[in-house]
């Protein structure tokens, strides 16, 4: 329940400090950076990794 | 009917702006949602204030309140660097009407890409206007944003927003275009708001504005890539190019002394009641 709470607490901590990295790139003017998704949504990227994981695994299975 | 309750979470994250102010401001804009936007809308969510952002749970888009966003690229809606939503608002003179702007938004459309077909609004350059059908970027309190049209909520001045009979495609049919009622029919904008619209043939985007009672047209040009960023995200840029240094979504930050004068004017009621309560709690015990 401890380390739960820890973890829960360090995403949260986490978090705070990535969205105040991307407030200073704000304010700085850099609206325009490329995310780090590449323009995917986060189902995509999961899709392509899963996708990709298979066929990893059908390559080495033949 | 059963849905994913989004949790809205509104923010300080700068030493002036006082969590007892954004807590007040959360509530309102909770009863706001609760009575006024959720029933037209058909949407349930919950709005509560968090002390600083290492506070609030990771599965809520945060509002965050700051006295220091000067760049005009800065304040408004986003998208962080995992693809979630976030609004950036500055703690100015009726900060809370955009704050109330920016929850009811991003409840309505968290990722910024939504968007609905009508037929041109009033205003529309030639060729738009002889079209069936564009399509209008989902933002529900744009074309009344203006504070003439906002109103009160626990004595706090919140923003008025559009119905989803705004986007119906033919004219007045008796139902409620916003809140207020100050919008008479679809599509159509009031004095010192907008909407953004654009042809789904090639992609060429455009505004209409209302100043001192003239509609004028914004042409935004063709979006050719959104280059990773929500639609809202991209047509904020492409707003904040063509305005370049006037203003755009962001005014002199304020004293510490200016945002008390901006308070409630209902805080004295409940200073009042906070006094009986404590007398009564003392007495009981």
């Amino acid at each position: 329940m401890a380390d739960e709470k820890s973890h829960t607490q360090q995403g949260q901590i986490e978090r705070a400090q990535r969205l105040r990295r991307v407030i200073e790139d704000l304010k700085e003017g850099h609206t325009e950076d490329q995310p780090s998704s590449e323009g995917k949504s986060l189902k995509e990227q999961i899709d392509e990794r899963a996708d990709a994981l298979v066929q990893n695994q059908k390559t080495s299975d033949s | 009917m059963s849905t994913l309750t989004p949790h809205v979470a509104l923010v300080p994250d700068s030493p002036s702006v006082a969590l007892a102010s954004v807590s007040a401001v959360a509530a309102a804009i909770q009863k706001q949602v609760t009575r006024d936007f959720g029933p037209l809308w058909q949407i349930h969510a919950t709005v509560d204030a968090f002390e600083n952002l290492e506070a609030v749970p990771v599965d809520y888009w945060p509002v965050i309140i700051r006295d220091d966003i000067n760049e005009p690229g800065a304040a408004g809606y986003h998208t962080d660097d995992h693809g979630q939503p976030f609004s950036l608002v500055q703690a100015d003179p009726g900060w809370e009407l955009t704050a109330s702007h920016e929850v009811l938004e991003m409840l309505v459309d968290p990722f910024g890409n939504r968007t609905l077909a009508g037929t041109p609004p009033p205003g529309s350059p030639e060729p738009i206007a002889g079209f069936s059908r564009v399509v209008y970027l989902v933002e529900v309190c744009d074309p009344c944003e203006a504070d003439k049209y906002a109103y009160e909520v626990n004595g706090i001045r919140l923003s008025d927003f559009i119905t989803p009979h705004y986007y119906d495609p033919n004219g007045p049919t008796g139902v409620q275009y916003s809140f207020r009622g100050s919008v008479k029919e679809p599509h159509t904008v009031l004095e010192g708001g907008y909407v953004s619209f654009g042809n789904p043939v090639d992609n060429h985007w455009y505004q209409i504005i209302v100043q001192n009672g003239q509609p004028k047209v914004r042409d935004l040009g063709i979006i050719s890539t959104t280059k990773g960023k929500s639609l809202r995200e991209t047509i904020d840029r492409m707003v904040r190019d063509k305005l370049k240094d006037e203003y755009y979504r962001t005014k002199a930050p304020i004293s510490r002394m200016a945002a008390a004068a901006s308070r409630s004017p209902l805080a004295e009621s409940s200073a009042a009641r906070a006094k009986l309560l404590r007398t009564y709690v003392k007495e009981l015990k």
